[in-house]
């Protein structure tokens, strides 16, 4: 865990009066800091909310390689629907909440601060698409429940702040060599300096990552397409060879990614830049197009930059200006042989492309009043406006010629501004009583004003002891591909609100020396959940009337997003570290037993019920490594598709149980050089998501293909500091 | 020397991540696609198309319902007059390719092409002698119902 350095005590704002006595220093020096909560430092303990915070030694030392296996093997109270065998993700959930074809909606992923979520599918990425090089990773913040009273849209299951080193802890300039076996290999090389800039003490702190994957080769259940009704002939599944309707077998070309991303962090006095830019392009293999086609990819493009003025203007008042730019593409392309696909094209390989762009800049004015300077009462206030553009377009091209071939088609592009405006007001009257209460008002063209209250209250009431009591909603702004896209049969709404949730939960956590065990409780609503809904006839007698649709198709199925579904959640979280300092054991695990009831009765898809993980790291003393098990487990879950299909039999991912083993050290011989080697097994082989052309239960495929996951996996880093 | 080229290669990467998406809509793609030469419809064949003749008595319907859709009738009429019908089963889709754009369609998957196949079905075999068609269908009949 992350020990508060003493010189952070004295900046943490919230909490000057307890950092006054030397005893309270000393008390505090076990407990860990998060700034996301508040945005302010403060000791997580007594945080409104449920935080975790993985440091950097740990990040290392269990062989993490992405924000997603942090929270997987490491958090409380959060996991992933599971990594597939092309390493991506299908979401993120907390508190047995997930949403399937949730990207990272309903979480907000911070770098620095700076929010990353883009506005038009609304996803984060955890995964390496985040183009985050963790080895510039100070400590990595969970924050669990409604978190929009500071931080607006997508907050609803918490806040991930990903926070990164200081020049002081990346000193010296890095190389880094690492591979996972037969499979992937990464460099990075990263630098840390201080210096003085014309007078004042300024750091940079800077990293780039090129990673490259080339497999693993896997299989895929074959799926039997059938006959082609234009050719009236087998369908098409590649552009060369016989025409066999079969999809499926195995996966050598497209499974790759190659992902060059670079980080850079600039201070100089109260002045803060922070840069960031990565490119991510992999392989498609499960879509509904050629299978294996070496030609089909994805390519992500994203870059930001966030510059902040902090200043302390009277000892009583800091102000903090920040400004902000953002810029996200995705470009998915891929070919498809099959006639009927052509039918209109009168190309043999057609080439789809689904183009999506984001662009957004804005400005966040914030101000801390600290009523009697010492941090007993702080009143923050802030402001937060915002420009976003957005816009998508599929277009399709003669893949022999690159000639387009039609006009496009979903195509739109929408320009808004959004503001928010927050107060926060925080109490600490005395070292047993903390209170926290809060709101945010939000402003979006596409719907009336959302509110997004939170109080808070934490009471220690006996030495090492913390009682909290949280109440908090957030909201989710309906991304513009929901609010805006018309493509096909799918329509675009007349309206659509954003989807809320309200939260209450109880904890209590008990520190007694190296041992810290917690316990939260957590209830939770949710509600207008953004979800597609065929029309009924009469309401596509009234969608041609309104002029969204020209004419009424026999036997067709029209589609429009709602606010459909709600859910009730609720359940507990168990956690307990611990450790043996002197013979350098620790230890910890985390468990969740959730219930998420949605109102249509039905099961809630792709969130396993019941998951949790475990570990141990023993460092062995001198130069001797350390040693590390961790594991990460799920209970089986529903495929994401498996309640809106009549599937033969209903497709769940079975229980996972993902064990990863790591010895990391010096190369005693050579100063400066580390190393880091580990495996991962996997337990289950498949995880929740419906893969290939046959989304829907056919004579011939009447259960579904679940994606993959490879079982075993090792990897071996080095790093050498020069 | 290598601070030059990391800097030039961080450089090109950097400016390929601002060079933007072009997200400007295609518009008015043309096609060249065979055309049939089958000159003017005779008013018999005409009739014969909306199921207005002895031959085509079965087709009414069909006509009927594909007329009520401007996407249909404007597919079935572009397709007449570029005497798509005289071709064979497989060239009469690429010469009806331009029709479809023209009517808006943009997918195997459009509703329209439903009617569309319904009238060919019945119109074809029915008026092929009185039209010139060549009788053979393009299989579009066998479409699924989504």
């Amino acid at each position: 865990m992350k020990r508060l350095p003493l010189s952070l005590l004295v900046g943490v704002v919230a909490w000057p009066a307890l950092a006054s006595a030397q005893e309270d220093l000393e008390g505090l020096l076990d407990q860990t800091v998060v700034t996301a909560a508040s945005k302010s430092a403060e000791v997580s303990a007594t945080a409104p909310g449920t935080s975790t915070v993985i440091p950097a030694q740990d990040l290392r030392r269990f062989g993490i390689h992405t924000v997603a296996e942090a929270v997987d093997f490491l958090s409380f109270g959060a996991a992933t629907s599971g990594r597939d065998v092309t390493g991506q993700l299908g979401g993120l959930g907390a508190r047995g909440v997930q949403v399937a074809g949730d990207e990272g909606n309903h979480f907000l992923l911070l770098v620095n601060g700076h929010s990353v979520n883009e506005p038009l599918a609304g996803s984060a990425r955890f995964d390496r698409s985040a183009g985050i090089p963790l080895e510039m990773v100070d400590r990595i913040e969970v924050i669990l429940g409604p978190g929009s009273v500071l931080y607006g849209s997508n907050a609803m299951l918490g806040v991930i702040n990903v926070v990164t080193k200081r020049a002081k802890d990346f000193k010296g300039t890095r190389l880094l060599v690492e591979s996972e076996l037969l499979t992937s290999v990464r460099a990075m090389t990263g630098a840390g300096y201080e210096f003085d800039l014309f007078g004042e003490p300024a750091e940079i702190t800077a990293s780039l990552e090129y990673y490259q994957r080339f497999g693993p080769s896997f299989d895929l259940d074959r799926q039997n397409l059938g006959i082609d009704p234009i050719s009236a002939a087998p369908t098409r599944t590649s552009p060369d060879g016989p025409a066999t309707g079969i999809w499926g077998g195995r996966v050598d070309d497209d499974s790759f990614v190659e992902a060059p991303a670079g980080l850079l962090r600039f201070k100089r006095g109260d002045l803060q830049v922070t840069f960031q830019a990565s490119t991510y392009r992999s392989g498609v293999p499960y879509g509904n197009a050629d299978f294996d086609d070496p030609d089909s990819d994805h390519l992500l493009r994203q870059a930001w930059i966030d510059v902040s003025y902090q200043k302390l203007v009277t000892p009583a008042v800091e102000l903090t200006l920040r400004g902000y730019g953002d810029t996200h593409d995705s470009a998915l392309g891929v070919d498809v042989s099959r006639e009927s696909a052509c039918f209109f094209l009168n190309a043999e390989t057609c080439r789809v492309t689904f183009l999506g762009a984001s662009r957004w800049a804005g400005a966040e004015l914030r101000g801390a009043f600290d009523w009697f300077e010492d941090g007993t009462a702080v009143t923050l206030v802030g402001f937060d406006g915002q420009y976003r553009y957005a816009g998508t377009k599929s277009d399709t091209e003669d893949a022999a010629t690159g000639e387009i071939v039609t006009d496009s088609t979903g195509a739109f592009t929408v320009e808004d501004f959004v503001f928010g405006a927050y107060a926060q007001q925080t109490f600490t009257p005395n070292r047993w009583l903390g209170l926290n209460a809060g709101a945010r008002i939000d402003h979006d063209p596409r719907f009336p004003l959302v509110v997004s209250p939170r109080a808070a209250a934490s009471v220690v009431p006996w030495e090492g002891g913390t009682l909290k009591f949280t109440y908090a909603e957030a909201y989710r702004a309906p991304s513009y591909t929901e609010s805006e896209l018309t493509a096909g049969l799918r329509l675009a709404p007349l309206s659509l609100d954003p989807e809320r949730v309200r939260s209450f939960e109880a904890s209590v956590e008990q520190r007694v020396g190296a041992h810290h065990v917690r316990t939260a409780l957590f209830a939770s609503r949710w509600r207008k959940l953004v979800n597609l809904h065929s029309l009924s006839d009469a309401e596509k007698q009234r969608a041609v009337a309104e002029g969204r649709l020209s004419f009424i198709a026999p036997q067709t199925d029209y589609q429009e997003f709602r606010n459909l579904d709600g859910i009730d959640n609720y359940g507990v979280s168990l956690g307990y570290e611990g450790g043996l300092s002197m013979a350098g054991l620790s230890w910890g695990a985390n468990l969740t037993s959730a219930i998420a009831e949605p109102d249509s009765g039905e099961e809630l898809p792709v969130a396993p019920h019941y998951f949790g993980n475990a570990r141990v790291a023993y460092d062995l003393p001198k130069d001797l490594p350390t040693l590390t098990v961790a594991g990460f487990w799920a209970s089986r879950r529903l495929a994401d598709r498996g309640a809106d299909q009549s599937w033969a039999e209903r497709p769940y991912a079975p229980t996972q149980l993902e064990l990863k083993a790591t010895i990391s050290g010096e190369v005693p011989p050579l100063r400066g050089l580390s190393y880091r080697v580990g495996a991962d097994y996997s337990l289950a082989d498949r995880v929740p998501f419906v893969i290939g052309p046959t989304q829907t239960p056919t004579a011939d495929q009447p259960t579904p293909s679940l994606a993959p996951t490879d079982r075993f996996r090792a990897f071996v880093g080095l790093e050498y500091q020069l | 020397m290598r601070k030059a080229l990391a800097c030039v290669g961080l450089g090109l990467w950097l400016s390929s991540l601002g060079a933007c998406l072009d997200l400007e809509p295609t518009t008015g793609v043309e096609q060249q696609l065979p055309q049939g030469d089958g000159g003017a419809l005779s008013d018999e064949c005409l009739a014969c198309t909306r199921g207005d003749s002895a031959l085509a008595l079965d087709c009414a319907e069909a006509y009927g319902r594909c007329a009520e859709n401007e996407a249909c009738s404007s597919i079935v009429d572009c397709s007449l007059e570029r005497s798509c019908f005289n071709l064979s089963g497989s060239e009469q889709i690429n010469c009806s390719i331009p029709c479809g754009f023209e009517a808006g369609l943009t997918s195997l998957d459009d509703p329209a092409i439903q009617l569309v196949a319904a009238w060919s079905g019945c119109i074809i075999p029915a008026c092929s002698e009185v039209c010139g068609f060549s009788g053979e269908l393009p299989g579009a009949q066998d479409l699924p119902a989504n």
